[in-house]
């Protein structure tokens, strides 16, 4: 019992050395009973048996970022109404109609997009 | 446990026999058919001759994933670099076990375009004869199968070369 | 008449086919025969082509579907061993056509995979299995079997067992 925050230090810092330490571990462990052969076609992709012909690394449709990017605004917007909704009783209607705003500033970017045709997949 | 019998490695005999324990109660298989005898590999993994009780349900799609492959049906020349591939992209330790016939000696094609029997090309294991052997035959051939994993032998070990790299001499 | 001497009705989109081709082709159709409903010309490989062609634009005939090509081999017609035979579906009609073409040793036919696209790998496999080549056929190569196969396996005196390779079968160098 040092004193508090160096006590959840220790606490945090024996959690991390154990959880990093096992997974080395079983690594370790797994590295040195497993038996281990080499051959040249364990090197190479795997594609069904054959050779594989192209790289995977290519050019990608640029409606699939515009896709996560509103995936990942409206996922935060979904965050942060989980601990309004947990405190709403006790702060009451102040925080009603401040959610209320927030909401309206992301459903005025939300009709944005729509309009734009990103919701509709060419 | 001699070199002969299994794969090298620096295992002491007991934890050795603990490992092949637990590796005979989930012996995934790559999912592999290649002719007739997948659809009665299919009907073992069926409801009635279930295969989920010895844990091979997990017909693994990606070599990477496997720990062996069953090869039911004959393998056509076309198809012999391809099984070559795939065996030689799952890691060790692996088994291998010819369902039917036409896996163990090419059955009634002895012609121009079917492999005489999969061992010409990878070691095997266990040899299920039938055309097609019935599921309860399958299941005796998993069963050797699984007593060759718990005690850790295997056909091959990893220094020598697979039948189809010493035909081609590599 | 069927097989039993029982009438049996010949559908009328049959009867017009035959009449069809009978009229527009006459002499050039070497031989025909009508069984259970299924009819089937021979044909000289000098009018291949053209009986196709009508089958295909003709507006009465309509025949739109090539529905397979494929050869055979009979070693002991001395004169004319191979044959190709050519079905073609008329899906507006709901008819079938069967055309015969018997060939010598080494004779070609001009391809017919202008007019159906389908043809393009039927006239591939007929030459891989038999040898029989088809002119002006823009990639005539192996289909079925390995680039290296010695030979046409479906002709008669292929042999049945294999004899080359061991147990393998063909040759892995550079394979695996």
């Amino acid at each position: 019992m040092i004193s508090p925050s160096v006590d959840l230090l220790i606490q945090f810092g024996v959690m991390f050395a154990v959880g990093a330490g096992m997974g080395l571990a079983l690594m370790f462990i797994s590295h040195v009973l497993a038996p281990g052969s080499v051959n040249p076609n364990k090197s190479i992709a795997y594609e069904c048996g054959v050779l594989p012909t192209e790289d995977a690394r290519k050019p990608w449709n640029v409606h699939f970022y515009l896709v996560g990017v509103l995936f990942v605004i409206f996922d935060l917007e979904a965050v942060f109404m989980y601990p309004w909704a947990v405190a709403l009783r006790e702060v009451g209607s102040v925080a009603l109609g401040g959610m209320f705003f927030f909401i309206f500033l992301l459903l005025v970017g939300f009709f944005y997009e729509w309009k734009k045709g990103v919701l509709r997949w060419e | 446990m001699g070199v002969a019998d299994g794969v090298p490695g620096v295992v002491p005999a007991n934890l050795e026999k603990l490992l092949g324990f637990g590796r005979s109660f989930s012996f995934w298989p790559l999912l592999f058919g290649l002719a007739c005898c997948s659809i009665e590999m299919m009907a073992t993994a069926g409801p009635r001759y279930d295969l989920s009780r010895f844990g091979m349900e997990a017909m693994r799609a990606s070599p990477r994933q496997a720990d062996g492959m069953i090869v039911p049906g004959w393998c056509t020349v076309k198809m012999a670099p391809r099984v070559v591939r795939l065996y030689e992209q799952i890691p060790d330790p692996k088994w291998v076990l010819a369902m039917g016939s036409c896996a163990i000696s090419g059955n009634i094609w002895n012609t121009y375009h079917v492999v005489q029997g999969i061992d010409a090309l990878i070691p095997v294991d266990v040899y299920v004869p039938g055309c097609p052997p019935r599921p309860e035959a399958l299941w005796d051939g998993l069963e050797m199968l699984r007593e060759r994993i718990k005690q850790s032998r295997h056909a091959y070990d990893g220094l020598q070369r697979i039948p189809a790299r010493e035909i081609v001499g590599e | 008449m069927g097989a039993n001497g029982e009438n049996i009705e010949i559908p009328g989109a049959v009867k017009t086919v035959f009449a069809k081709l009978e009229e527009e082709f006459g002499e050039r159709l070497l031989d025909s025969s009508l069984f259970r409903g299924e009819l089937t010309f021979v044909i000289a490989p000098g009018d291949y082509l053209d009986i196709l062609t009508f089958c295909k634009e003709s507006e009465d005939l309509k025949f739109d579907r090539l529905d397979c090509l494929m050869g055979n081999h009979f070693p002991e017609r001395e004169d004319k061993p191979f044959q190709v035979l050519v079905h073609l579906v008329s899906q507006p009609n709901n008819t079938r056509l069967r055309l015969k073409v018997l060939l010598a040793e080494g004779e070609k036919l001009p391809t017919l995979s202008g007019l159906w696209r389908s043809a393009d790998w039927d006239e591939r496999e007929t030459w891989e299995m038999y040898g029989i080549e088809f002119d002006g056929h823009p990639d005539l190569r192996r289909l079925l079997t390995v680039s290296d196969l010695e030979g046409f396996p479906l002709r008669k005196d292929f042999p049945l067992e294999g004899t080359v390779g061991g147990r393998v079968r063909t040759n892995l160098k550079g394979k695996i």
